[in-house]
């Protein structure tokens, strides 16, 4: 369609942009963010809700576990603006505070499952042979099972409790950023500048530390972005399925969950968590999407 | 092509070894008796002991492993604890009913994910192209069971025309399909989009365009068979994807499939339904891979078998 046009304007000289010498990583990154829309939505989004996880106690109206039976499953009015649940407790409030669980639950497991990825991608693929081998065929096995269930077997295993969904989603979580670090690991561990350093002496961890880890971080800032939504989700389902987070911890999955048996009478106990979940994760999508068409050139390198 | 499936063949037996293997550690590690657990209020050391004896529990782990490995080959996984009855028997009940569900969710997502990713690309930056990848992912960032919950109370309870739960005819299959394809929908029409533009970047797009094509004809003629190579690999891998989402989707909606199953046996502390369970999906999972992997060869016959 418009095509050519489209060519011959993008070799024109643009003067708005920065000289492209002179730029460093971050502000071209960071320039190329904020002509995207809907990554700055997404962006501001999860600002707002981790500062309404950390200033929980001064933004929740109520007290979110003040259990009062006469004001059981209260319809969503001026004091309470979506309703109270089974126990008379304030939704809105619970959800303020829900946030810390949810969103500690979307970085803590993510984090560790990249650290355990990062650590055995780069070991695998600078050293090869038989460490290649073994790490890989177990990134393999894990990468074989549909998540869900593996995660499941964890939790049944370990028992439900938020330490044991940190453990879960890392075992599950890890093998997927191991196969990124350790095909880039590959493409660089050749390149001149490992090759002199490994020529002066230099040791092995510190090559992979500060020669061929920031080479990776444009994937590695991709996967954190898209992992972490999918950390948030799959705790939603476990605790769906009861082996999740546990009362009186409360995460947004598990207020669905508990919500789901009064759904046809007071269906706002139950959607207005889900639409929490939804916000948060269509947000990291958001910013991770965006992120990755401003790495875009990083990553085909 | 014959040597080519036969060595994938063979590198799934290891592998198959291996799920066997992890997923008998992890259920195998279980602190506590697991008869007991089960037992719960109704514990009584005679009949644990009776039960252990029968089930092969006090044999030394090593045993129970090569036993278990070997009944597997012979498409034993056990005798479910509380239902008493065969776990194969059960398994190969349900499994029809999570595969009528997978295949409506796959066609789903295809219908939903192709036209969307097609439209997006044509109509790239617009707001055309906007409001189907956010429909798209939309599907993607709902959790699944939220989701149905308010297909359920939209379509089951307010508007009445669908049935909220269970699986006696194909209207009850509409929501759950729905519901399950529309959250894979996103990666097709996100991958179907980006595959397209690249190939129509090309040159025989240019050529196409030259030759005074019309934009429809040059797309679905010349670049949407090009386009859809890494689509349908990705549709093969959906098989893990969609199989963890019915175990949800079937919870909600009361799909007596496999992932129902195996949602009973963690509640109940069923060792044997579970790991039967979980084996035999993963073995589901491995089998899609592979189909995948040929029909990946049998489209584009480029691919290297070496």
């Amino acid at each position: 369609m418009s095509n050519f046009k489209k060519v011959t304007v993008n070799t024109e000289p643009d003067s708005s942009k920065a000289d492209p010498v002179t730029e460093t990583f971050w502000q071209e990154i960071s320039r190329s963010l904020l002509k995207d829309k809907a990554a700055i939505l997404g962006g501001i989004v999860i600002l707002a809700f981790l500062l309404m996880a950390v200033f929980a106690p001064y933004v929740a109206p109520h007290d979110p576990y003040k259990v009062s039976l006469d004001l059981q499953f209260t319809k969503p009015n001026a004091q309470y603006p979506v309703g109270t649940d089974m126990y008379g407790r304030d939704v809105l409030s619970r959800i303020i505070y829900g946030a810390r669980i949810s969103l500690l639950i979307g970085f803590v497991p993510t984090i560790i499952s990249m650290l355990i990825g990062i650590i055995l991608g780069v070991i695998s693929g600078y050293y090869g042979r038989r460490t290649d081998f073994l790490i890989m065929t177990l990134a393999d096995l894990v990468l074989a099972f549909p998540s869900l269930l593996l995660a499941m077997v964890v939790m049944y295993t370990l028992g439900a409790s938020l330490l044991n969904i940190f453990i879960a989603l890392s075992i599950v979580g890890w093998a997927g950023t191991a196969r990124v670090v350790r095909a880039e690991t590959l493409s660089l561990k050749n390149k001149e500048f490992v090759e002199a350093a490994k020529a002066t002496g230099v040791k092995d961890y510190i090559i992979m530390l500060r020669h061929i880890l920031p080479n990776c971080i444009p994937q590695l800032l991709v996967l954190l972005t898209l992992n972490i939504p999918i950390s948030i989700l799959s705790e939603a389902s476990l605790s769906f399925l009861g082996v999740g987070a546990q009362p009186p911890a409360s995460s947004w999955g598990l207020m669905v969950s508990n919500g789901k048996e009064y759904m046809f009478n007071a269906p706002w106990v139950a959607i207005s968590p889900g639409i929490a979940i939804l916000s948060v994760v269509l947000a990291f999508n958001f910013l991770g999407d965006g992120l990755r068409d401003a790495l875009d050139p990083y990553l085909k390198q | 092509m014959g040597k080519y499936i036969i060595k994938k063949l063979l590198v799934s037996v290891p592998l198959l070894f291996g799920i066997t293997l992890i997923t008998f550690i992890m259920l195998n590690i279980v602190p506590g008796d697991p008869i007991a657990l089960m037992m719960k209020d109704h514990f009584n050391p005679d009949v644990v002991a009776r039960v252990r004896l029968q089930m092969h529990l006090d044999d030394p782990t090593y045993i129970r492993f090569l036993r278990l490995l070997w009944d597997a080959l012979h498409g034993d996984f056990g005798v479910s604890y509380i239902l008493n009855r065969s776990v194969t028997e059960l398994l190969v009940e349900a499994f029809p009913n999570t595969l009528i569900l997978a295949v409506a969710a796959a066609l789903v997502s295809w219908i939903i994910g192709i036209p969307a990713g097609v439209l997006s690309a044509v109509k790239k930056n617009s707001a055309v192209d906007n409001f189907f990848m956010g429909f798209s992912l939309l599907g993607v960032s709902m959790p699944i069971f939220w989701a149905g919950m308010l297909f359920q109370y939209v379509f089951g309870l307010k508007l009445g025309i669908l049935p909220v739960s269970g699986f006696d005819g194909p209207e009850y299959l509409i929501m759950p399909a729905i519901v399950l394809g529309w959250n894979s929908a996103g990666t097709i029409a996100r991958l179907t989009r980006s595959s397209l533009l690249e190939v129509m970047r090309n040159d025989y797009i240019r050529t196409a365009r030259a030759k005074g094509y019309t934009e429809l004809k040059v797309i679905l003629k010349h670049a949407l068979k090009n386009s859809m190579l890494p689509v349908v690999t990705v549709m093969a891998l959906q098989v893990a994807s969609l199989l963890s989402g019915a175990v949800i989707t079937e919870s909600v909606f009361g799909v007596p499939g496999i992932g129902r199953v195996a949602v009973n046996a963690i509640q109940n502390r069923d060792m044997p339904l579970l790991q039967g369970s979980v084996l035999f999906t993963t073995f589901i999972v491995i089998l899609g891979n592979l189909a995948a992997d040929m029909l990946y060869s049998y489209i584009d016959p480029r691919i290297k078998y070496n």
